[in-house]
């Protein structure tokens, strides 16, 4: 993975920049140690790590536009982390950058209930958010797997899912306001605890942005009240096709579930082992329903889900008769991850989304790679939404697999694109698949998106390297009539 | 540019995306500015735009792709929102923003789907299923420089680059011109009914709202309706019932089996704030219906109707503020977070003054029906702290730095 070209000149001025940030936002603020900094060498992405130049950990919105004032004018790069949790390396440091980290801004402000409303600084971690209110009978709907750990903050960067999407939607459907920092330091509310920010939705741009547009320093949230009851249905299938149609038929009825996971035989065979879940081991495909809300209401399309995917040939239905159950149901595929490093030293975990119809294709064309690059693989699915999460097996010590599983890796992603989907559902571009964009996107579809970076960030100091294969300078983007096909710029960095 | 009260040029028709960019690259080449219209329902909506050339692109209309299984509808821009709606009933599906359709039946609905996207409509269901901007999956567009590109897609997972979906929508045509767009639809619900509670007074009527918003029987929306507003609904309980009092409406949709529980739990819950009767599900239909198309507020001469978007638990404080000035009608729409405001036209129609009182709770006001000579004059959109004002242009600069499409609709100059 090439990254920009460190500055030597910045590099050789470490000691100085760290001496300026102290002065700026206090020595406990400012970590400069190399031992110290290695803690902030890598994010999810592990494979990829960096020890950063600086480690700044500002404690409120007035010391981060003080760092971003300070860099904006040294021409300093950033790269901003939460809880370095990301799996597609977007918090991953440059040598000759600024990290910085938001864990110290870590305090809830304030839970209003009659706004049905949290804010929440954003090193808070999605979790904490619900514990604070689930006394009161409410939660905060996004759940990502990492949600014991991830900040909101970061959530907010990388527009999080977790598996009750479907229903409650991501991140950008469920924030109503932030406050940011931009690179030259000013600091800006957008939205609050009223919907629909005013003017251009710069809430939704900010949400997903992976940190290059700017640093986000406050977030208020809505939160809901927890459904009286949650069911979960475990429906075994002799075949991934008879399961796809069962998902298709079950939303086309008007079912919106609030989750609907699927697991291929090498997960379920996985998970079963790990947890003894009682999943039916001989089943091609495993369906998980989970229904929420009164308790009526679940009763009743717990039958009609059953009546359903009866009708689509189902080898085996359960429904969870109490909450211990439910959770068991749930528990196999939770540890889906974890159960996959058991039986493999390594594993790569894959994130594209495709239209659900597409789901038997995916999976032939993933069963005829998997024999071609000689490496195992077992799915994972957020059925409902399309959103694939294959895990590719290999051991980083045989020589060359890592490289084999990377290039699995990325043909999976390019069927997901040529099946009518995309690269990324909910775990971010960063650096993983940064030089996958060329894929999905026109040459002017990303020069497009690399403009409104220049709106925010003109001097490509915010996070450069992520999400964007070739980076190309603002005033060249910004001019008119450029020559399509022709490189007019041939010492542009690309990676 | 020299900004003019007439088109210079002859409008133009604009047949499919090849004809939308010629088009918008002979303005480039020019130098000149276009007016942008659909079915030219939301003419008064935003400041009045002044260019050289009206650009029509209501040819560009009919519906690619509906895959119901799959929640996605793909269509041309200027594909009537009738034709949308009817196509979605037909397989038991909805818009789940529900925008208001310039009409109360959805067979007479008024406009484009490009349209409702380009001003971020959404109706009384936006509270709990949000808005129009969180149901454009992806789109097709021509920017101001004059380049095709696309973002987003059809599946609702995806977060690959950047979400200008969300930007596209509310941008009332100034950034770019979408041509086809990609859109989540849903179940419609199988049944819907109203709970009406005749509360004491405003303050009365927030805490029956917070009651039922705080509860998990899931209301879908909430509105307060004040006694002048009441007496204008088509729904005779309504009018009976709100001569002297504020009327707190729950509506409650879902599965049949559901609603019936949800309602009696609301009710029984919301007893101690006043006498309660239950709309059927035609009379809700059509109260839901004038909720949507303001209907509530007449249109009326020397009259001009503001969208006040604030926190939900403000709302009826704020409204009885609102009420005390002279000759202010309004009423509140998700559960208090949006005020519906008909205002004495005056100098400014209320600009002033509504929006400092908005300076407490947090919120904007939009002018949504006023006369031309107003919206010339008064800024139809809140006005922005100058770091966000600056942020704007240079986001309108990155999608049409010559400031051709639409000019002016927003902001001065965007």
């Amino acid at each position: 993975m090439q990254m920009p070209e460190p500055d030597q000149d910045i590099i050789r001025q470490q000691a100085k920049i760290a001496a300026d940030l102290t002065k700026l936002i206090g020595a406990e603020g400012v970590v400069s140690d190399q031992n110290a900094m290695s803690v902030f060498e890598s994010d999810g992405l592990n494979g990829y790590r960096q020890t950063p130049m600086v480690v700044a950990l500002p404690a409120n919105a007035q010391d981060v536009a003080k760092v971003m004032k300070y860099c904006q004018k040294h021409d300093i790069k950033i790269v901003p982390r939460g809880a370095g949790t990301s799996l597609s390396g977007g918090a991953l440091p440059l040598a000759d950058a600024v990290l910085l980290g938001l864990s110290r801004m870590n305090q809830i402000l304030e839970i209003d209930y009659e706004n049905r409303a949290v804010v929440a600084q954003p090193g808070v971690t999605n979790l904490a958010i619900t514990h604070a209110v689930e006394d009161k009978g409410y939660y905060y709907a996004p759940d990502p797997s990492s949600q014991i750990a991830c900040s909101i903050g970061g959530n907010v960067a990388e527009n999080s899912g977790g598996v009750h999407c479907l229903k409650y939607g991501l991140t950008t459907n469920n924030l109503l306001g932030i406050e940011m920092v931009t690179m030259d330091g000013e600091i800006i509310r957008l939205g609050g605890k009223h919907l629909d920010a005013e003017g251009y939705d710069l809430l939704g741009v900010m949400t997903g942005s992976e940190g290059l547009l700017g640093i986000v320093t406050e977030v208020t949230v809505r939160i809901l009240q927890k459904p009286a009851t949650r069911k979960a249905l475990l429906i075994g299938f002799s075949s991934s096709l008879s399961a796809g149609e069962a998902v298709g038929a079950i939303i086309a009825d008007g079912v919106i579930p609030a989750g609907m996971e699927m697991m291929d035989n090498p997960a379920i065979n996985a998970a079963e082992d790990f947890v003894a879940a009682g999943y039916p081991r001989e089943a091609d495909a495993l369906l998980i329903v989970e229904l929420d809300g009164p308790e009526a209401e679940v009763k009743a399309l717990t039958d009609r889900v059953a009546a359903i995917v009866k009708t689509k040939d189902a080898t085996s239905i359960r429904v969870s008769e109490t909450e211990e159950e439910r959770e068991l149901f749930w528990a196999g595929r939770k540890s889906a991850f974890p159960a996959i490093g058991r039986i493999s030293p390594d594993y790569l975990c894959m994130d594209g989304t495709i239209p659900r119809r597409q789901l038997p294709e995916m999976l032939s064309r993933m069963s005829r790679m998997s024999q071609q690059y000689g490496l195992r693989v077992a799915n994972v699915f957020h059925a409902g939404d399309g959103n694939l999460h294959p895990l590719i097996m290999f051991d980083s010590n045989a020589p060359g697999e890592l490289e084999r599983a990377e290039e699995f890796g990325a043909d999976i992603l390019r069927s997901c694109v040529e099946l009518g989907g995309v690269l990324t559902g909910e775990h971010g571009v960063g650096v993983e698949k940064r030089d996958l964009m060329h894929e999905m996107f026109s040459e002017d579809d990303l020069k497009q998106q690399q403009r409104l970076k220049c709106a925010f960030d003109p001097g490509h100091l915010l996070n450069p390297g992520k999400v964007f294969p070739v980076l190309h300078r603002c005033a060249e983007l910004g001019r008119l009539h450029v020559h399509h096909g022709q490189l007019p710029h041939p010492d542009l960095p690309r990676f | 540019m020299k900004a003019i009260s007439t088109p210079s040029q002859p409008p133009r028709d604009v047949r499919d995306a090849e004809d939308l960019l010629e088009a918008v690259q002979s303005a480039v080449a020019a130098k000149t500015t276009i007016d942008l219209r659909g079915s030219g329902r939301h003419l008064e909506r935003g400041r009045p735009v002044h260019a050289d050339q009206i650009v029509n692109l209501a040819p560009m209309s009919g519906i690619v792709t509906y895959e119901p299984d799959e929640l996605v509808l793909i269509a041309k821009a200027a594909t009537p929102l009738s034709d949308i709606l009817k196509t979605l009933d037909d397989a038991g599906q909805m818009l789940a923003f529900d925008p208001p359709l310039g009409a109360l039946n959805p067979e007479e609905a008024k406009g484009t789907l490009g349209g409702v996207m380009a001003t971020n409509l959404a109706g009384p269901r936006r509270l709990v299923a949000g808005a129009a901007r969180d149901y454009l999956l992806g789109f097709q567009a021509i920017s101001g420089r004059g380049e095709q590109f696309q973002s987003g897609s059809r599946v609702m997972k995806n977060v690959t680059g950047y979400d200008l979906s969300k930007l596209m929508v509310g941008s009332y045509g100034t950034l770019a011109v979408m041509h086809e767009v990609t859109i989540k639809t849903m179940p419609k619900p199988e049944y819907g009914v109203s709970l009406i509670v005749k509360a004491r007074d405003l303050e009365n009527a927030g805490a029956a709202m917070r009651a039922a918003f705080a509860s998990p029987h899931e209301p879908t929306a909430g509105a307060i309706i004040p006694a002048q507003t009441s007496i204008y609904s088509k729904v005779k309980k309504i009018n009976d019932m709100g001569q002297q009092s504020v009327l707190v409406v729950i509506r409650i949709e879902g599965f049949k089996v559901s609603v019936k529980d949800r309602m009696k739990a609301i009710s029984d819950l919301l007893k101690p704030y006043g006498e309660q009767l239950t709309l059927t599900e035609k009379e809700s239909d059509t109260l839901q219906a004038e909720l949507r198309e303001v209907t509530l507020l007449p249109e009326q001469k020397n009259r001009v109707l503001w969208k006040i978007s604030c926190p939900p638990h403000q709302g009826a404080g704020l409204m009885e503020k609102i009420l005390a000035r002279p000759h202010c009608r309004a009423y509140a729409d998700w559960a208090g977070g949006l005020i519906w405001v008909s205002h004495p036209a005056g100098h400014d129609g209320g600009a002033g003054p509504l929006r400092e009182l908005l300076t407490a709770t947090g919120g904007h006001a939009t002018l949504v029906s006023a006369p031309q000579s107003m919206r010339e004059t008064t800024d139809v959109f809140h006005p922005q702290p100058q770091a966000l004002q600056d942020l704007t242009r240079r986001v309108k600069a990155s999608f049409d730095p010559l400031g051709i499409l639409n000019p002016g609709r927003m902001y001065e100059g965007i």
